[in-house]
Formats: C-alpha cells, structure tokens, sequence
C-alpha cells in the first residue's frame, strides 16, 4: 500500500470554508519503519570482513597526508620481496 | 611490458606447485587450519558471502601436496578518516583518503613456514593493489597487525610502517608510490 500524503497551504484565505485550494495529493513509494532489532539482525548476516577500523588520529592523518607529496623511495625489503616471492609464469 | 602488467585481474597466476586464484565456494568448505581461529572461521562462514556482496575480494594459495587450501588472503577499499577534525570543520575530500584494505591474510597451519605461503600471499595482494591503483585512486595499502609479532613481520618483510597511536591491532600502511618505486625495483633485480 502506497503512502498518501496531503500538503495543505498554510495561507488559505479561509480554514473553515471547506477544502484549500492548494491542497495537493501525490503518492510515494511504501515506507515502512524498521525495528531496531530487526536492523540488528541484518547486520549480524553480513560477514565480517570489514573489521579493519580506518579512523586514525589527528595528528597521523596529517602525518599520511603531507607524506603523499615526498618523492617515492626504494623500500629494499620490499624490493626483495617481490624479487624472491613473486610467483612466476610457468 | 612488466609481468604485472601482463596478469589480468582475476586469472590465475601459477607455477607448477604454486597457484593463486580467486576464491570459489568449494574453497569455504575445505578443512582450512589455523591457530587464529576467527581467520579459519572467516574462509569458512563469511568469505563467500562477502564475495558475493561485493564487499571483498579473496584469493587462495594451492600448493601441490599441502593442505587443501594452503593459505589465502582478502582485499577491499576503504577510506582513512579521523575522527578528530577541528569543531565545525567540514570534512573535505581530503580528509577521506582511499585505501587499499588487507582485511585478512592467513596460512595453514600445516603448510610449512619455508614455503613461505605468507610472504606469497602477500607479494601478490600488493601486486593486485598496485593494478588496481592504476584505475582507481588509491593512496596505499593498510591493515591491522593484531601483535607485537606480525608488527615486526609485516615490517621486516614488506617495509610496512606503522601509523597512529592505537594499542593493538595496531594499523601499518604503505604508500603507492613506495610500492610502485619497491616493485620495479625488485623486478629489475630479477633480471
């Protein structure tokens, strides 16, 4: 079932002459109000795969921020991780 | 063109012994083994689902002769905030900055250390994050370190540094253009 909603100007010259003029009706898509519990129990069915929390503090975000701008360097443990680790083609 | 370039996202990448492909859902229903046991429990139970949804993206090691599925590993994207903007400023652009998420990495534990499962899985999650930076923004790549252990791992091994000022898990991150610099680095040294 659809919801109706009424909006009835507020200026009518005259309240208690019947219906506004301006009165208009216009249908919108059905609402429906979701229980708390029920809004728990969605969430308890998706999986728990986004457990890594990306809130950082002040004073390290703006520390990650200005690193963005220095110029890339060679990190050599990494360099040979990718040389030693990388699966090849056969 | 360089070898990462020439593995389309996705595929498979393998050698004889070795191979790592995306996840499928006769990989959930393996005897996945690990001392950790929220990570056997994620392969398990949430892996699939959140494949599905489109919330992460896994991939599983094989390794002929070893455990069913040797070790595997889930990226997803997220976005560095903080919670600490000055009152009433309006978070900007700037203040959400996209990132790689390594939300999970795990070996079996039956697969021995010197096959080096963990540093596979993760040469190859950072490979997949340098592809995907090319078509959509991505400062870095971040995880949690859940101990004191894996801090000095991920450091030791991969060049990850530690960011915040958060007791454990505490969160350690590397940057795109350090990962871009390190990986053409280490494929010219493999000649």
């Amino acid at each position: 079932m659809s919801a109706q909603i009424i909006a009835r100007s507020r200026y009518s010259a005259d309240p208690s002459s019947g219906p506004p003029r301006s009165e208009v009706a216009f249908s919108s898509p059905p609402l429906r109000l979701v229980p708390p519990l029920e809004l728990v129990q969605v969430e308890r069915t998706l999986p728990h795969s986004l457990d890594v929390d990306l809130r950082l503090d002040l004073v390290s975000f703006e520390e990650l921020l200005s690193g963005l701008g220095r110029p890339a360097k060679v990190i050599p443990q990494l360099a040979a991780a990718f040389r030693d680790h990388t699966i090849r083609k056969p | 063109m360089s070898e990462l370039e020439s593995i389309p996202l996705g595929d498979s990448v393998s050698t004889p012994s070795y191979k790592i492909i995306a996840l499928r859902y006769e990989h959930t229903e393996q005897d996945f083994r690990c001392s950790q046991t929220e990570l056997a429990k994620f392969l398990r139970d949430d892996a699939w689902k959140s494949e599905q949804l489109g919330l992460s993206r896994t991939f599983v090691l094989l390794i002929d002769g070893y455990a069913p599925v040797a070790g595997y590993y889930s990226l997803m994207m997220g976005r560095i905030t903080t919670t600490d903007l000055p009152k009433g400023q309006v978070p900007t652009t700037l203040a959400q900055l996209p990132v790689a998420v390594l939300g999970k990495l795990a070996r079996d534990e039956r697969v021995p250390k010197e096959k080096k499962a963990g540093a596979i899985l993760m040469v190859d999650a950072l490979k997949r994050t340098l592809a995907v930076s090319t078509e959509i923004g991505c400062i870095g790549l971040m995880l949690d370190a859940k101990n004191e252990g894996l801090v000095r791992y991920y450091h030791d091994k991969f060049g990850l540094d530690v960011v915040g000022q958060t007791r454990y898990p505490r969160k350690m991150f590397v940057s795109m253009a350090d990962l871009k610099a390190s990986h053409e680095a280490g494929q010219s040294k493999s000649g």
